[in-house]
C-alpha cells in the first residue's frame, strides 16, 4: 500500500516528458527527476530535522520546546529561515571577499550529493552506482578542504589552528568509519547500496550479528564525529570562545553552514541505517520508503540523544579515542566479520565474542588510562 | 478589495472570486507581514548577560518557562548570528565599549531589550562612580522591562511586546533604505568618555569644578586600635614570615584597608587551619600622604588581589608585590574611589537619607544635579577630542613565535558573567593567565558607606545574587554580632533553613553549569533548575521575591513563614532534593567523558590552597578541612550533625563531587532543623530601622557556597558604618586560578574557572 | 576489565527515561491522574505556558510600590511623614508635604514621586510605613517602549480594596492585629487601676 507511489509519480512524470520531448533525452529527464527529487527533500528535511532535533533536546529536558509558531511549532524552521534570509550580510574587514561570498555554497552543495546514493525504498535510489559506498566516502571527505578555507579566510591565527584542528578529527575518524564500511562491504559482496539492503534482505540484517553490532557502534561513533556533533563538537565550542571561522558569519550563510551539517548527519545516519540496519527492509504494514525513513530517523535520533546528554571531549581526547580505540576497534570488527563469513555458525560466534568483547574491554582499560594520563599539566616556564 | 466593479460581467465576477485582488503596494505590506512573522517567530539572542537579571534570563531558557516555546532558545555565542540583545543587569563603565563593540557587530535587524531597572535606568547603583545610568545612553532600545530583577514572567510578557513591536515593522523602511550607523564606541579616559558628545565635555570641563564640593569629612581623627595587633609598616615583612611560620598563622583570611583621614589602615584576619582558634587582627599603618607598605605576597599568596584592590580603591601602594596595577576601574581613572575625600559625580550628601527627599522633596533628576548632566566627572580642563580609541588587538607573544595573547570574554558563552581572561598561549597550551575584572564593579562599598545598617541589607542581595538569602544572614550575624543583639529561636531556625536551601540551590547549580562549561547542552542546568525553582518558590513565598530577598533583620527576620512554607519545604527537603540528587550522582558522577575531562585537571594542592586563601569546596576538596560553621561557629549550627566533607585530590572532579557531598550534607541538616523548629514563636527580636551600633569594628564571617563570605564593619556610633568591606570568597578563590590552569589547554582552563564557581556579582562588588 | 561507555550508557538511561516520562507523565495529566506542570509534585514536563497559564505570584510578591486611597472615603492613607523616604536604600522616593492656607504642614503629600528605574523593589517602604499607606504591588507585567522616568501621585494609587483583595491574607492579620489591639484598650478601659504600658507599642502593626 503505497509501496511504489514515489516511483508511479516519477512513471507519471516521464509518461509526460516522453509525450513532450524526443526519446533521446528520457534518460537525462530520469536523472534530472531523481535529482530535483533530492533537491526539494533535501532542505524539507532538514527544516524537519531542525523541528526534531529543538523539540526533542527539549522534551529531553523536560520542557515542550517550539510550540508557538503554527501547531506543535511545525512552522518554526520556516520563521528561522524568513529571518535568516532578511538579516544584514556582514563580511569582516579582513577576511577575503570572495571566500566569504562562496564558502557556505561549497560547503553545502557536496552534501546534496550524497543523497544520490542512499537507497530510499525499493528500487528507489537515485544513482545506483555500482561504487555507491565508495562515491559517499569521497564526497563526505570534501568537507575537509571546505573547512580549511573557511578557516583561512578569516582574521585571526586562532581560527586557523581550529579549522586544521577540526580537519584533523574529520580525517582521523574516517578511518575507523571505512574500515567497518569495508567490513559490510566485504560480507555483501558489492559496494552498492542496494546490493547490500539486497545482502540483508536475504541473509538477516548485519547489526543482529556480532560483528555487525560493534560495526555499528563504531559506524555510529564515526559518523558523529564526522558531523561534528555532541560529544565531538570541541571545535565548534572553542571557536565561539576564541573567534573561529564559524563565527564570522551572518545570515543566511550561516544558514548553509547549518544546513550542511544537519544534512551530512542526517545522510550519515541513513547509510547506518542501509549499512548496517536493512536499509528499506521491514513487515509489509509500512512501505519500504516508511521504513527506510522510520530507522534513518531513529538513528538520527540517537544522535540528538547524545547531544542531549553528554559532555563533549577535548580535542586531544577524541583523537586518542579514534587513533587508539576506534581504529583498533574497527580492525577487530573485519577480522571478527570474515570469521562470521566462513566459519560455521557456533566457532565463528566465540571467536566474535573472544575478539570483539575481549578486544572492547582491553582497549576501554588502556583509552581510559591513557584520559588520566593526558590530562597531566606540562610544566611550562614562569611567563613572569 | 475584492468588491466587484460597478457594472461588472459574470466573468469578472467569476474571477474576482478565485483571485486575490491587491494594489503593488498592498502586496508589499501582505509581504512584509509575513517577513514580520519570520523575525518575530525566531529571535535569536545573543548570549550575552550582566548580572543578576541574566540569571532571570536563563531562568526563562530553563523547563518552567521555557523560551523555546516562542523560538527564541537558541542563544548564540557571537553577535553576528544573533538578533536580540538582552541587556540584563548593572552597565557599568568599563563595559560599556564591550557592549557598543558587540551591538555594532551584530546583523541588521536587530532589537535591543533593556531587562530591570539597572539597564533602564541606572537601578539602586546609579548613584556609583562606575554606573552608566542606563543602557539608553549609547543603545537603541526597543522594550524596557520593569523589575529588580524582573521575574521570568515578566520577560516573557516583555519579549511578547517586542514581539508585537515588530509586527509592526516595515523592514524595507526600517533597514533597506535606512540603515543605523555604527555607534561610536566609547572611550576610557579619566572618566567614560562618549565621543559624540567630545566638544561639550571639552566646553563643560573648562567651566566646571572638577568635582561636587563638599565639606571636609567627618572622620575619625584617631583611630582605636581594638584587639588587634598594631605592627610598624617597616617591621612588617619579617612580623608576617614570623607570624606564618613561627606561629602558625597560615590562612589569610580577609585583607583590607580603612581611611581614617590621618592614616590609612590596613587590616589583616589571620587564621590557623591547624590548630584552628579565633582570628588575628594585625594592623599596619601607613601615612595617608605617601602610603605605601610592604607587600603580603611574598607570605600568603591569598594578599595578591586583595592588595591589588586595595591599590586601586584606596592608592596604598604594596612595594615587593607581583603585579601592582588597577583591579577594579581601568588604568586611566583618576582617583581613589573609597577615600574620604573623594565624591561621585551624583553625590549629594554624607549618609542617607538626603534631606531633599522630604517635607520639600519636589523631584528632580540625578542627571540634572551633575555638571556634565551624567554620571561623570572630568578633570578641569578635559580635551575629549585628544583621546584615541584604542582598538583590542590580539598581539603576538614576545619571546616564541608560537605564544599567542589570547583574550577569553568578558562575553562569552560559559556563564560565568562579564570576566575576562587573558591567557598566554604556547600553540595550545596556558603559559599564563591574568584576570581581568572589574565589569561589573557596582561600587557596593561606596554605596555601603553612605547607606545606613538596614539599607545595606537588599544591597547585599546582589552580592552573589545566586545566594541572596545566605548574603544576608550573613551581614545580619555580622551587624548583631557588633550590637551584641539576641535572636529568637524560631527565627534562628528559619534561618539556617532558608541558608542551607540555599546552599543546596547553589550546588547544584554550579553542577549542572560545571556540565554546561563542559558541553552537556543545558541538560544537567536544566534539570539543576527544575529544582531551583522550587527553592525559589518558597524563597518567594516567605520573602516576596526569588532572587532579592532581602529577608533577615537584626535581630531575626522580616516575617514568619506563610501557611504553605513547610508544607512546601518538607516535601522538598524529604523527597524531591535527595532524589535529584542521586539522579545528578547517577547521571554523571560515573561518566566516563566527565572523568576523562575532569580528573587530574586544575589540581590545587593543599599548600597552595591555603597559602592562597581559598575557602568553601574549593578548599575542602583539596584536602582542608576548614568550614566556618565549625571553626568560627554562627547562629545555631552547633546544634546540628552533620559532616564536614573533604576530598583529597583537589582536582575539578573532586570539587564537583565535593559539591555533591554537600548537598547531601545540606540535607541532612534541613531535615534536622525541619524537625527542630519551634511551633510558633517571635521572629524578630527588636524591629527598627536606625541601628547605631557601638563604636568600634568587627570581622564577621559565615560560611556562604561560594566560601568564607565575610563582612569587616567598623562603626563610628554612627547610622551609618564608617568602613564596610565585603569579604568576596570569589574573588579571593581566584587568586590560584592560574596556578591551577597553567599547563593546561585552554578548554580545561574555562573548565577549571567553572569548578571553582565564582559570581561576579560578588568577585567585583 | 573496564568497557568505555557503561557509565555514559547509565547517563543516557537517565535521559531517556526523562524524555518518555513526559509523554507518560502527559497522557496521565490528561486523565486527570497526575498533578499539573510546575509544581512540587510535578513529573515530565515542567513547563507553565506563559502567557495561557501563569503561574501564581504569592501574596508578599513584590514588585513597585503603591499607595493606597481608601475605598470607603476616597482619602489617601499617606500622611507625608517621610518614614518611607528615609528607610528607602536607594533614596528613589520624593515627598512634599502638603500645605494649609495658613501655611501649616496639613498630614497628606501634595506631591509623590517614585522613580521606578532606581527603586530595588526591597519593600523596606511597606514595611515600615506606620500608616499602611504605602504597599508593594504584585503588578509584574509592566513592560514599556518608552522609559517613565518618574512615577507620580495620580500613577501610584489604588484603591484599598484592590489592595486587599489581591492580599487577603495580610489583610486578615491586620484585621485580627486591629481586633486585638481593641480588645487590649477596651479591657485597659475597663480596669480603672493604671497598667504599665504594653510592650512594642513602637512597632507598626504588620
Amino acid at each position: 500500500m503505497g509501496e511504489t507511489l514515489f516511483l508511479d509519480l516519477k512513471d507519471f512524470a516521464l509518461a509526460v516528458a516522453a509525450a513532450l520531448l524526443p526519446g533521446g533525452l528520457l534518460a537525462s529527464v530520469s536523472a534530472l527527476i531523481s535529482a530535483g527529487a533530492v533537491l526539494v527533500v533535501a532542505p524539507v528535511t532538514m527544516m524537519f530535522l531542525t523541528w526534531v532535533e529543538r523539540k526533542g533536546v527539549g522534551r529531553f529536558q523536560d520542557r515542550y520546546g517550539p510550540n508557538r509558531v503554527g501547531p506543535f511549532g511545525v512552522l518554526q524552521p520556516i520563521a528561522d529561515g524568513i529571518k535568516m534570509i532578511l538579516k544584514e550580510d556582514i563580511i569582516p574587514d579582513g577576511s577575503d571577499r570572495l571566500l566569504h561570498n562562496i564558502m557556505p555554497v561549497l560547503a553545502a552543495a557536496p552534501v546534496f550529493l550524497l543523497f544520490l546514493v542512499l537507497p530510499f525504498g525499493r528500487g528507489m535510489v537515485a544513482a545506483d552506482l555500482n561504487v555507491g559506498v565508495l562515491f559517499f566516502l569521497c564526497i563526505s571527505s570534501m568537507q575537509s578542504p571546505m573547512i580549511i578555507s573557511a578557516g583561512l579566510g578569516a582574521r585571526s591565527k586562532y581560527s586557523v589552528l581550529g579549522s586544521m584542528r577540526a580537519v584533523v578529527q574529520v580525517l582521523s575518524y574516517e578511518i575507523p568509519m571505512v574500515i567497518v564500511i569495508v567490513a559490510v562491504v566485504m560480507t555483501a559482496g558489492s559496494m552498492s547500496t542496494s546490493e547490500i539492503v539486497a545482502a540483508q534482505v536475504r541473509d538477516g540484517w548485519f547489526v543482529l550479528t556480532p560483528w555487525g553490532a560493534f560495526g555499528f557502534i563504531v559506524f555510529l561513533i564515526a559518523a558523529t564525529a564526522e558531523a561534528n556533533r555532541s560529544p565531538f563538537d570541541m571545535s565548534e565550542a572553542e571557536s565561539e570562545l576564541v573567534a573561529g571561522f564559524h563565527t564570522e558569519y551572518s545570515g543566511f550563510k550561516f544558514a548553509l553552514f547549518q544546513m550542511a551539517e544537519f544534512l551530512s548527519a542526517f545522510a550519515s545516519a541513513g547509510l547506518a541505517a542501509t549499512l548496517f540496519l536493512g536499509g528499506w527492509q521491514g513487515p509489509g504494514f509500512l512501505p519500504s520508503w516508511a521504513w527506510f525513513g522510520a530507522k534513518a530517523l531513529g538513528v538520527y535520533f540517537v544522535l540528538v540523544w547524545f547531544r542531549a546528554t553528554l559532555p563533549r571531549f577535548r580535542i586531544d581526547q577524541l583523537l586518542a579515542l579514534a587513533w587508539k580505540f576506534l581504529f583498533p576497534l574497527s580492525l577487530l570488527v573485519v577480522v571478527a566479520a570474515a570469521a562470521w563469513y566462513f566459519m560455521p555458525l557456533l566457532p565463528a560466534l566465540v571467536t566474535n565474542l573472544v575478539l570483539l568483547v575481549g578486544g572492547y574491554g582491553l582497549l576501554s582499560s588502556w583509552i581510559l588510562s591513557e584520559f588520566i594520563r593526558m590530562n597531566a599539566p606540562r610544566a611550562v616556564p614562569d611567563a613572569r | 478589495m475584492n468588491a466587484p466593479a460597478a457594472g461588472g460581467t459574470v466573468v469578472d465576477e467569476e474571477v474576482l472570486r478565485h483571485v486575490h485582488l491587491t494594489t503593488w503596494f498592498d502586496l508589499v505590506g501582505e509581504m512584509e507581514k509575513a517577513t514580520s512573522w519570520g523575525r518575530r517567530s525566531s529571535l535569536w539572542p545573543f548570549g550575552f548577560g550582566l548580572a543578576c537579571c541574566a540569571i532571570e534570563t536563563m531562568a526563562v531558557g530553563a523547563a518552567r518557562y521555557d523560551l523555546a516555546r516562542f523560538g527564541a532558545e537558541v542563544a548564540r555565542a557571537t553577535p553576528r548570528q544573533a538578533d536580540l540583545m538582552m541587556v540584563s543587569g548593572t552597565v557599568t563603565k568599563k563595559m560599556a565599549p564591550v557592549i557598543v563593540r558587540l551591538f555594532n557587530q551584530m546583523a541588521e535587524p536587530k532589537y535591543v531589550i533593556s531587562m530591570g531597572a539597572c539597564s533602564n535606568g541606572g537601578g539602586p547603583f546609579k548613584e556609583g562612580y562606575n554606573v552608566l545610568s542606563g543602557v539608553e545612553e549609547f543603545l537603541p532600545v526597543d522594550v524596557y522591562i520593569r523589575g529588580c530583577p524582573p521575574t521570568p514572567q515578566a520577560f516573557l510578557h516583555g519579549l511578547m511586546e517586542l514581539q508585537k513591536k515588530i509586527d509592526g515593522e516595515s523592514y524595507i523602511r526600517n533597514w533597506k533604505l535606512k540603515r543605523r550607523p555604527e555607534i561610536p564606541v566609547p572611550i576610557l579616559g579619566p572618566d567614560l568618555v562618549d565621543v559624540r558628545r567630545a566638544g561639550e565635555i571639552r566646553d563643560k570641563s573648562a567651566a566646571a569644578a572638577a568635582r561636587p564640593a563638599k565639606p571636609a569629612p567627618a572622620g575619625r581623627p584617631a583611630p582605636t586600635t581594638g584587639d588587634a595587633m598594631v605592627v610598624d609598616a617597616a617591621a612588617w615583612g619579617s612580623t608576617a614570615r614570623s607570624l606564618r611560620d613561627e606561629q602558625g598563622y597560615d590562612y589569610l583570611s580577609n585583607l583590607t584597608c580603612t581611611d581614617f583621614t590621618d592614616a590609612f589602615e590596613v587590616v589583616y584576619h589571620l587564621h590557623r587551619t591547624g590548630p584552628g582558634g579565633p582570628r588575628l587582627a594585625v594592623k599596619v599603618r601607613a601615612d595617608r600622604a605617601r602610603p605605601e607598605i610592604p607587600s603580603a605576597c611574598p607570605v600568603w599568596a591569598g594578599a595578591e588581589l586583595q592588595e591589588r584592590e586595595v591599590f586601586d580603591l584606596m592608592g596604598v601602594t604594596f612595594t615587593g608585590h607581583p603585579n601592582l596595577k588597577r583591579i577594579f576601574m581601568w588604568d586611566g581613572f583618576v582617583g581613589h574611589p573609597l577615600r574620604k575625600d573623594w565624591t561621585e559625580a551624583y553625590y549629594e550628601e554624607e549618609h542617607k537619607s538626603f534631606a531633599s527627599r522630604w517635607r520639600e522633596g519636589a523631584y528632580s533628576s540625578a542627571e540634572s544635579r551633575s555638571a556634565w548632566g551624567r554620571n561623570v566627572a572630568y578633570p578641569a580642563g578635559f580635551d575629549a577630542t585628544e583621546l584615541a580609541a584604542p582598538e583590542p588587538v590580539e598581539t603576538p607573544g614576545n619571546v616564541d613565535k608560537r605564544q599567542m595573547l589570547v583574550s577569553v570574554g568578558p562575553q562569552h558563552p560559559s556563564t560565568h558573567g562579564v570576566f575576562q581572561m587573558r591567557l598566554l598561549l604556547d600553540g595550545e597550551r596556558v603559559l599564563a593567565l591574568e584576570p581581568v575584572l572589574g565589569y561589573l564593579h557596582r561600587n557596593h562599598e561606596k554605596i555601603g558607606e553612605r547607606n545606613t545598617y538596614l539599607m545595606n541589607m537588599p544591597y547585599t542581595d546582589r552580592l552573589d545574587y545566586l545566594t541572596s538569602m545566605a548574603n544576608n544572614l550573613a551581614y545580619a550575624v555580622a551587624v548583631e554580632r557588633l550590637c551584641g543583639m539576641k535572636v529568637p529561636e524560631r527565627a534562628e531556625y528559619i534561618r539556617v533553613i532558608m541558608a542551607e536551601l540555599t546552599r543546596v540551590m547553589s550546588h547544584l547549580m554550579a553542577i549542572g553549569f560545571l556540565l554546561n562549561e563542559m558541553g552537556a547542552m543545558w541538560t544537567p542546568a536544566m534539570y539543576a533548575l527544575e529544582e531551583r525553582e522550587l527553592i525559589l518558590d518558597l524563597f518567594e513565598m516567605a520573602s516576596g521575591s526569588r532572587m532579592m530577598c532581602n529577608y533577615m533583620r537584626f535581630s531575626g527576620v522580616v516575617a514568619d513563614l506563610p501557611g504553605e512554607f513547610m508544607p512546601l519545604a518538607t516535601r522538598l527537603i524529604n523527597e524531591r532534593l535527595p532524589r535529584t540528587a542521586d539522579q545528578v550522582d547517577r547521571f554523571l558522577t560515573g561518566s566516563e567523558i566527565v572523568r576523562a575531562r575532569c580528573q587530574g585537571v586544575g589540581v590545587l594542592s593543599r599548600e597552595r590552597a591555603i597559602n592562597a586563601s581559598a575557602s568553601g569546596p574549593v578548599l575542602r576538596a583539596s584536602g582542608v578541612s576548614y568550614d566556618v560553621r565549625r571553626a568560627a561557629p554562627y547562629s545555631i549550627y552547633d546544634r546540628f550533625q552533620f559532616d564536614v566533607p573533604t576530598f583529597p585530590g583537589g582536582d575539578v572532579y573532586d570539587r564537583y563531587r565535593q559539591r555533591l557531598a554537600e548537598i547531601r550534607e545540606s540535607l541532612r541538616i534541613l531535615q534536622q532543623a525541619v524537625k527542630g523548629l519551634p511551633a510558633a514563636g517571635p521572629v524578630i527580636d527588636k524591629k527598627q530601622y536606625l541601628v547605631r551600633p557601638p563604636e568600634g569594628e568587627i570581622y564577621s564571617a559565615c560560611e556562604n557556597p561560594k566560601g568564607e563570605l565575610g563582612f569587616y564593619l567598623v562603626s563610628d556610633g554612627g547610622m551609618s558604618p564608617y568602613r564596610y568591606h565585603v569579604r568576596s570568597p570569589s574573588y579571593i578563590n581566584l587568586t590560584a586560578l592560574e596556578s591551577m590552569c597553567r599547563g593546561h589547554l585552554i578548554a580545561d582552563a574555562v573548565l577549571i574557572l567553572g569548578s571553582i564557581d565564582i559570581v561576579m556579582g560578588e568577585v567585583d562588588r | 576489565m573496564k568497557f568505555l561507555g557503561y557509565h555514559v550508557a547509565k547517563g543516557m538511561l537517565v535521559t531517556i527515561s526523562r524524555f518518555a516520562n513526559t509523554y507518560v507523565q502527559g497522557v496521565r495529566r490528561t486523565l486527570r491522574m497526575a498533578p499539573g506542570s510546575g509544581g512540587p509534585g510535578s513529573q515530565g514536563i515542567f513547563t507553565v505556558q506563559y502567557p495561557e497559564q501563569r503561574l501564581p505570584v504569592p501574596e508578599r510578591f513584590r514588585v513597585l510600590p503603591v499607595l493606597i486611597r481608601e475605598e470607603a472615603t476616597g482619602k489617601i492613607r499617606c500622611t507625608a511623614c517621610g518614614i518611607c523616604t528615609k528607610v528607602c536604600p536607594t533614596q528613589c522616593i520624593w515627598i512634599v508635604q502638603a500645605k494649609g492656607e495658613d501655611g501649616k504642614t496639613k498630614n497628606a503629600p501634595e506631591s509623590f514621586c517614585i522613580e521606578p528605574n532606581v527603586c530595588m523593589n526591597c519593600g523596606l517602604c511597606a514595611e515600615y510605613c506606620p500608616f499602611n499607606a504605602i504597599k508593594m504591588d504584585v503588578k509584574f507585567e509592566l513592560a514599556e517602549y518608552r522609559r517613565q522616568e518618574v512615577l507620580r501621585l495620580e500613577d501610584l494609587l489604588v484603591s484599598s480594596e484592590y489592595y486587599d483583595r489581591t492580599h487577603p491574607q495580610a489583610t486578615a492579620e491586620a484585621a485580627a492585629a486591629a481586633a486585638a489591639k481593641a480588645a487590649a484598650k477596651a479591657a485597659a478601659a475597663a480596669a480603672p487601676t493604671p497598667a504599665t504600658p504594653a510592650p512594642g507599642g513602637t512597632h507598626a502593626a504588620g
